[in-house]
């Protein structure tokens, strides 16, 4: 058994090791794909505080709280506030061209008597609460006000969850200036004004929100979330699964040369042969990995990423890794066993593995796809495997706790393995 | 004493119109070089198939040196060495690595898979090619390394499914005056098929004529010649017995 294991391996070896085509597809197109996914992944993935948005400021008011709202835009230091253009003044017109245009993400038009109808409101509302309370108020001299609108023109490529965050940002601070206009008012009714100035908004804030890591820090480990750290083992996955392209080719040339047939007309136990072919297969896809790990950790530095942090678990990285690869190499050896034309092959390879990878959280977060995209999703081994790494490098857990989906990709490659048999079996009957 | 027997074997493929074997039964003395012959579609390459194990028999029985094929066929793949239609071969690899690989996969290795590896390929005039691409050798060349592959194990049983098809004079020649010589020297049953049949004439001992998945005439080449009427070669018999309509499978 040993002798037919090892000189299958050996087989396979010499076999790949002469076809220029197929090593440039095993190991430089994945080393290529991590990198560009890395790089182009990189920006969308990046939170909105680590990036600054040109944006355009139209103040049509020109006046005190109007300058508050645009003072506000400059301090949060998330955006780079324009009001000219190469020098020209902005008007409306000019501004929706340029967001068009693509040139900023954003424009915001603050409409002429903003101020007044903010002094107006806040008059308003102190005026009824005093009254409520049965004193007497300096507040009627507020005018009938209409609805006013600070309008956002967003870039039409602008995706909802940015338009989102915009408008709430924006809802926040033009909440805290009506606010603190609303208290500077009631103060000056009060006759508190010339004490202490009125209350600012912040004073009267008791419980902020602050975001805290799931994982403990006490033992030096720190929540890494940056694009390497994501799109690294994502397109690694997707890499190795790309291995049914060769793999499935591999075993249709068999098929074609005859030399498939002399296998099977020799003795001793077929599925020797196939696990032979398997285990080579799971072999190279290690070195996949191993060679994308390092490229996580050494080549993207040089791009400008962070380096790819691997977790404190080196031996359940191996053994997901390795699981990974199982299956993988196993789904190849299905499809090359199924289809029986190399273009049959190639297209359903290719395909499924695209398919399979959308639905298993390699592109975008399997949380953020819709109820029944996430329920077959769980059934993707590339979800499994992404799964596991991610419980390693972002969760920072161990061997027991990926263990489920260490079985679920071995069960997989079991399946397909048998299923493959399966199929050659039926196939010469 | 038969090293194969046949009795009765069926086989009907699926989705196929009509059975590709009906019935046939045959035995094959030990130690001869006996032909199979038939038109395209007649049903040898199944009946070999089925001794090979690749194809299992719809009904009937068949046994190799005495062990049933429906039970027993890992010992018999051990006893038999195939030499398919096709040319069955890695064509990335070199011919020794091809050998090697097919030595190791009948269990053996070291210097004695070595030295069977260069005595065979002395033999066949394949030395000053062992160490290049099977892909880069010629259509002759390829049929005798096809060869090599099937005798490596010293197989008792020798199977050849048309071994010269499509292979110039010289090619020819050389596969069978050896499988003549290693018919004779070393004992080993033949068991051949081929569309030349004035080559299955010089060389076999007996032959049986297969059409339509029945077996039609059985007996040496002289003997069947004998038996019909104005028939004096093989070829003629042949023509006699399968018709002379031609067959697309």
């Amino acid at each position: 058994m040993w002798l037919r294991l090892t000189a299958t391996i050996k087989k396979e070896y010499l076999t790949l090791s002469r076809d220029k085509a197929g090593l440039a597809l095993l190991f430089f197109m994945p080393l290529t794909l991590i990198i560009l996914m890395a790089l182009i992944q990189d920006a969308p993935f990046k939170d909105y505080q680590e990036l600054k948005f040109d944006i355009i400021v139209l103040d049509n008011d020109q006046k005190e709280i109007s300058q508050q709202l645009v003072d506000g835009l400059k301090k949060t230091k998330k955006f780079s506030v324009h009001t000219t253009y190469k020098e020209k003044e902005l008007n409306e017109v000019h501004a929706k061209k340029l967001v068009n245009q693509g040139k900023f993400q954003f424009a915001i038009v603050i409409p002429k008597g903003t101020s007044l109808q903010v002094q107006n409101n806040s008059n308003k509302v102190v005026a009824k609460l005093l009254n409520s309370l049965g004193m007497p108020s300096d507040t009627n001299a507020f005018t009938e006000s209409h609805a006013l609108y600070i309008e956002i023109i967003f870039d039409p490529t602008a995706k909802s969850a940015f338009k989102i965050a915009i408008n709430n940002a924006m809802e926040k601070l033009v909440a805290g200036i009506e606010t603190e206009m609303v208290l500077k008012s009631m103060s000056q009714q009060l006759g508190t004004a010339e004490n202490d100035n009125g209350l600012a908004f912040d004073q009267i804030r008791s419980i902020e929100v602050k975001e805290k890591a799931a994982i403990d820090k006490s033992n030096g480990l720190t929540m890494i979330t940056n694009s390497v750290q994501h799109n690294v083992p994502a397109w690694t996955i997707f890499a190795m699964f790309f291995i049914v392209i060769p793999l499935g080719g591999t075993i249709l040339k068999e098929r074609e040369d005859g030399s498939l047939m002399r296998l099977k007309i020799m003795p001793g136990s077929y599925t020797i042969l196939l696990l032979g072919k398997v285990l080579f297969y799971v072999g190279v896809c290690f070195v996949q990995f191993i060679l994308m790990m390092l490229v996580g950790i050494f080549t993207m530095p040089l791009f400008g990423l962070p380096s790819l942090q691997l977790g404190h678990s080196y031996f359940a990285l191996m053994v997901i890794a390795i699981a990974i690869a199982f299956a993988a190499t196993s789904y190849g050896m299905l499809i090359g066993t199924i289809f029986k034309t190399p273009s049959q092959s190639l297209t359903f390879g290719s395909v499924s593995v695209v398919l399979l990878s959308a639905v298993g959280g390699i592109w975008v977060p399997l949380y953020v796809m819709p109820l029944v995209i996430q329920k077959i999703g769980a059934f993707s081994p590339l979800y499994w495997g992404l799964n596991g790494i991610n419980d390693l490098f972002l969760r920072h857990e161990g061997l027991l706790f990926i263990l489920p989906q260490v079985l679920k990709l071995l069960g997989f490659s079991a399946l397909c393995i048998f299923l493959a048999q399966w199929f050659e079996k039926k196939s010469f009957q | 004493m038969s090293i194969v027997a046949i009795h009765g074997l069926y086989k009907t493929y699926k989705d196929a119109l009509e059975p590709s074997l009906n019935g046939i039964s045959l035995e094959i003395p030990t130690s001869i070089i006996f032909g199979f012959l038939g038109p395209n579609g007649a049903g040898k390459t199944t009946t070999l198939s089925i001794l090979c194990g690749l194809v299992k028999p719809s009904s009937g029985k068949a046994s190799i040196l005495g062990k049933d094929i429906a039970t027993e066929m890992q010992e018999i793949k051990q006893l038999i060495g195939v030499v398919p239609q096709d040319i069955a071969l890695f064509p990335s690899l070199t011919a020794t690595e091809n050998l090697t690989y097919f030595g190791n996969l009948y269990g053996l290795k070291g210097k004695a898979l070595k030295d069977k590896i260069e005595h065979y390929l002395d033999i066949f005039g394949l030395t000053n090619n062992a160490h290049k691409r099977v892909s880069q050798y010629s259509g002759g060349m390829k049929r005798r390394m096809n060869l090599i592959a099937g005798i490596l194990h010293d197989p008792q049983l020798l199977i050849l499914d048309e071994p010269t098809a499509g292979v110039d004079v010289q090619s020819r020649k050389m596969i069978s005056d050896f499988l003549k010589s290693y018919n004779k020297n070393a004992g080993i049953t033949i068991l051949y098929t081929s569309h030349m049949l004035d080559e299955a004439e010089k060389l076999c001992d007996e032959i049986a004529i297969i059409d339509h998945g029945r077996i039609l005439l059985q007996g040496t080449p002289q003997s069947l010649i004998q038996q019909q009427e104005k028939c004096h070669s093989l070829e003629e018999v042949f023509i006699q017995i399968t018709g002379r309509s031609v067959r697309d499978n």
